[in-house]
């Protein structure tokens, strides 16, 4: 799979159908893939594609105005970029997405870097219910048909961890997120590898007003996380970055799966399904409901 | 920076609730507030030439008014510190009376409440900034939507105070419904007498002018400038060469069902709607003409002796600009067929109330006979019947069609003088006659034509040995009734025209779950709507009778020249303003404003070094309702007068 992508890569480079190629090499560390950006056919060659070719790439679009890029992308990463071509964040002609059929990737903090020859692979958790293999759109399918059977655990309920926090308590909630919020120490790297937040300047950091406090304290803390979680209401598709890239291991994805549901429930709206698709919360529509209204 | 407090007594209205003194003083404990008082109406001259004393004499730069909400008084006080020489916007109301009097009792928790609010009004003024209007020029047009004796009026009061005003009309005439009428209730003139001079008044009138057989295609722009795409539908008729003189609709081979008499009789393929149409010229009607279905025919363009024929025209797209639009799309009938108790629409002597106005015409289909459409037999036995789709939230609608209790008396009357033999019967639930001379007029019905009027409903209708069998109940008496009914009269409601919703999406104004297109305020701004610059009048907003049509017609006008007869369009300088620096141009405001006021705009960005799109507010088109800032996720988008950092502050004091 890895030999089409590589040819693919050459061929669209040579042939001047793209000035550069976004995808995955393999790490330093001879195990992990890490991004990387190619414009001359020579490097096609580092291209790889498997189940540790974990980040989102959407992210680097941004980097590139003006620029015809190719991306490797796989199903979930394709939502974020319908999203960002929802709000005019890409233009679509500048784009050429490979689409790349996806064997789900790996648990990357559940994986010691040092075993190499690990016998199993631990998926991430998105993958284990993930329902797609293949991108919904796509210029360029780099197929792999075999399905890889590792992922015996799709059709899993997604909302499972979710329905947990559910039947909490409201105290026993917010006792769960306070001491989960407690830990961030507010690197903000949730919000830097996170495709959707492209904000010119985050409202965190701004002062006039300031919306909340800068410090590393629990009303800060809160007030950051609900606000970023809040941000991509309606716009998250479940990338899973944000929870990857936490250091201290906030359940972000709990979070964003609850609004999520939500909204899917209440609004029948999931996003990054298509393009033309209005975004949820800047319209309205008779039929929402209003009962939050008393 | 001084800060002036004052707090109302409003009588009792505040006072008896709120302790205002104790109020007054706490203000005093604010930063930057160097003088409070109380008055019993700060409203009142006396109350107005305190807080101009105080400006004066303590040198007061910002005011804040502890009263009423602001949709009543805050005018009043801006311009209480315009003519003290303060700007008009360092003015914040706090509202202690709906917020906070009227809806609390207990006197210390309730004054409080007030202190707090006042706290917050204080607060968010030290951040105000002094605004000033700003103005745009106006398009010294109006367009006037829909050519039925509402857009005719609207047109002609325009007309008298010499602006141009535009009707469009989709059918071939102007005249709409009322043209289709006999008689009008309750002093019976003629439809036609009463309505025709009016549509060759505005058919001569140099600053009206007509576009017949044509539709809105697209609205873009706002009050003062609104740019509007007309469709003028091909009539296959040349009208500078067509002198009306009616030789092609004499030899046109081609027959079909009359629009306008309702199936009641026939008409040709090429025709005017009525004789007395305005403008009297024919339009071919495309699906129906022999010629242009399969160049067959031919025969209207060899008969015209002006050359007036051409197949070959095209629907004409022309673009013009208004100033003003006032909506006047009238309404359409009630279906009946969802009624299986009057026979689903499938017999031919249960008509409506409209066949009944055709019929009773003396131009009309039957020449003013009123009879049985199934066999042309003289109807004597007539039932009417009431509230058919009116009043009815299973099958119908919710509302009261306001006219039917009055146009079936008048029906009942012009029966029983059509046919001296014959009996009305009228099934009615409550009889609504509010009008002037409206229920004398159904009394003289009853008690001198001899119209049987019962309090029930029909439960079933059935045709037996060439008659109508009606079944009801009469609830006064408890009796139940069987008629044998030559003719049944339904007196079916008045609801929407069937494409009012998507009207009222080109025209961004709201409409009702009834798809009738809603006012601004039902008591206070009846013919306004909430997008400046449109107004309503007529059916298209709620049921109206011919006289109530005609003054919201007027009322309508008289509001559209109130726009156009000032120099330059005042505006509020409450408005959004986009930081380009902060903005990503996701244009989710752009989607969430509701007039069109946020357009893109190409910026070059010095960091990045190239250019960036973001959004852009059209100052003269926004609103100021802040929806836009409520979607902007990177806060690039702030509301003058409701700035960010003023509800951040309020918040934080709170």
């Amino acid at each position: 799979m890895s030999e089409e992508l590589k040819n693919k890569a050459k061929e669209l480079l040579t042939n001047k159908k793209v000035d550069l190629i976004i995808g995955y090499q393999r790490a330093a560390d001879g195990v992990l893939a890490a991004p990387c950006f190619i414009d001359s056919q020579d490097d096609a060659e580092k291209l790889i594609w498997d189940s540790y070719c974990v980040y989102n790439l959407a992210s680097y679009l941004k980097d590139f105005p003006a620029k015809r890029k190719g991306i490797v992308v796989k199903v979930c990463d394709l939502k974020s970029i319908t999203v960002l071509l929802q709000e005019n964040q890409v233009k679509r002609e500048e784009l050429l997405i490979i689409a790349a059929s996806c064997p789900g990737v790996i648990d990357e903090k559940r994986l010691n870097p040092l075993d190499q020859q690990a016998q199993e692979i631990v998926f991430a958790g998105k993958c284990k219910t993930c329902k797609t293999i293949t991108p919904a759109y796509y210029d360029i399918l780099i197929n792999e048909p075999q399905k890889n059977d590792k992922l015996s655990e799709i059709g899993q309920d997604e909302y499972e961890p979710v329905r947990k926090l559910e039947a909490k308590s409201i105290e026993e909630r917010f006792k769960f997120w306070e001491s989960e919020f407690s830990r961030c120490i507010r690197c903000y790297a949730c919000r830097q590898i996170c495709p959707l937040c492209y904000c010119p300047k985050c409202v965190a950091e701004q002062i006039t007003p300031g919306y909340f406090s800068k410090g590393v304290n629990l009303e800060g803390n809160l007030s950051w996380n609900i606000t970023r979680a809040m941000h991509l209401a309606g716009r998250c598709i479940d990338c899973g970055e944000c929870e990857r890239a936490c250091p201290v291991g906030i359940p972000l994805r709990d979070i964003n799966k609850k609004i999520e549901k939500e909204i899917k429930e209440l609004f029948k709206y999931e996003a990054g399904l298509s393009v033309e698709q209005k975004p949820l919360l800047s319209c309205f529509d008779k039929s929402d409901p209003e009962d939050f209204i008393k | 920076m001084k800060i002036g407090v004052f707090v109302c007594h409003c009588g009792t209205n505040i006072a008896a609730t709120v302790d205002v003194e104790k109020a007054a003083k706490a203000a005093l404990n604010l930063a930057k507030v160097k003088f409070s008082t109380t008055y019993k109406y700060m409203c009142s001259s006396p109350g107005q030439a305190l807080i101009k004393d105080a400006i004066k004499e303590k040198g007061l730069d910002r005011i804040v008014v502890c009263a009423c909400s602001p949709s009543l008084h805050e005018k009043t006080f801006r311009e209480c510190l315009k003519e003290s020489g303060i700007n008009p916007y360092l003015l914040e109301i706090a509202n202690i009376r709906e917020h906070c009097s009227w809806v609390h009792r207990d006197r210390e928790t309730a004054t409080r409440k007030a202190i707090e609010i006042m706290k917050l009004a204080v607060t968010k003024v030290t951040h105000n900034r002094p605004l000033e209007k700003t103005h745009m020029p106006i398009e010294k047009r109006v367009l006037v939507i829909g050519g039925g004796i509402s857009g005719i009026q609207s047109a002609i009061d325009i007309s008298f105070a010499k602006f141009p005003v535009v009707i469009v009309e989709r059918e071939a005439s102007i005249g709409g419904r009322m043209a289709r009428f006999d008689k009008t209730f309750p002093t019976l003139d003629c439809a036609a007498c009463i309505l025709t001079p009016k549509m060759v008044t505005v058919a001569q009138n140099k600053y009206v002018t007509l576009h017949t057989y044509a539709e809105i295609e697209e609205v873009t722009g706002h009050v003062g400038d609104f740019k509007v795409k007309i469709r003028k539908k091909a009539r296959f008729v040349d009208t500078s060469k067509c002198t009306g003189c009616g030789a092609c609709w004499n030899k046109c081979p081609a027959k079909v069902a009359s629009e306008f008499d309702l199936g009641l009789c026939k008409r040709t393929a090429i025709y005017t709607p009525f004789p007395q149409a305005v403008p009297n010229i024919p339009v071919i009607d495309r699906e129906n003409c022999l010629y242009l279905k399969s160049k067959k025919c031919g025969l209207c363009q060899k008969v015209c002796p002006f050359g007036a024929i051409n197949y070959q025209m095209q629907d004409e797209i022309i673009e013009e600009k208004f100033g003003a639009i006032i909506v006047a799309t009238g309404f359409t009938q009630f279906d009946h067929s969802v009624y299986g108790e009057y026979g689903y629409g499938k017999y031919r002597d249960v008509i409506t109330g409209l066949h009944f106005e055709r019929m009773a015409n003396s131009s009309g289909p039957t020449g003013g006979k009123i009879i049985r459409p199934s066999d042309g037999k003289v109807a004597r036995d007539v039932v009417f019947i009431q509230c058919v789709g009116s009043r009815d939230e299973q099958k119908g609608v919710s509302y009261c069609s306001r006219l039917c209790c009055m146009y079936t008396a008048k029906h009942a009357l012009l029966l029983k003088e059509h046919n001296p033999d014959s009996q009305a019967y009228v099934f009615y639930i409550d009889i609504r006659a509010a009008g002037k001379n409206y229920e004398e007029f159904v009394k003289k019905v009853q008690n001198e034509y001899g119209a049987v009027y019962l309090r029930g409903r029909v439960s079933r209708i059935f045709e037996k040995g060439g008659k109508l069998i009606v079944r009801g109940a009469d609830t006064l008496s408890g009796a139940q009734i069987e008629i044998k009914a030559d003719l049944v009269v339904l007196a079916v409601g008045l609801i929407a025209q069937n494409d009012a919703a998507k009207l009222a999406q080109m025209l961004h104004i709201p409409y009702d779950q009834n798809n009738l297109f809603t006012e601004a305020h039902p008591k206070l701004a009846p013919v306004e709507t909430i997008t400046s610059g449109v107004f309503l009048t007529g059916a298209c907003q709620s049921p109206k009778d011919i006289p109530d049509t005609v003054a919201t017609a007027s009322a309508a006008s008289v509001k559209a020249l109130g726009l156009l007869v000032q120099d330059q369009l005042e505006k509020e300088p409450l408005v959004a303003r986009v930081d380009k620096n902060l903005c990503s141009g996701c244009q989710a405001c752009i989607k969430a404003c509701s007039f069109n006021a946020i357009e893109t705009k190409e910026v070059e960005d010095r960091a990045l070094k190239r250019k960036r799109t973001v959004a852009e507010v059209i100052e003269g088109v926004c609103s100021g309702c802040g929806n836009c800032t409520a979607v902007c996720r990177m806060s690039a988008i702030d509301l003058e007068g409701f700035s960010n950092r003023q509800i951040m502050e309020e918040i934080e004091v709170l």
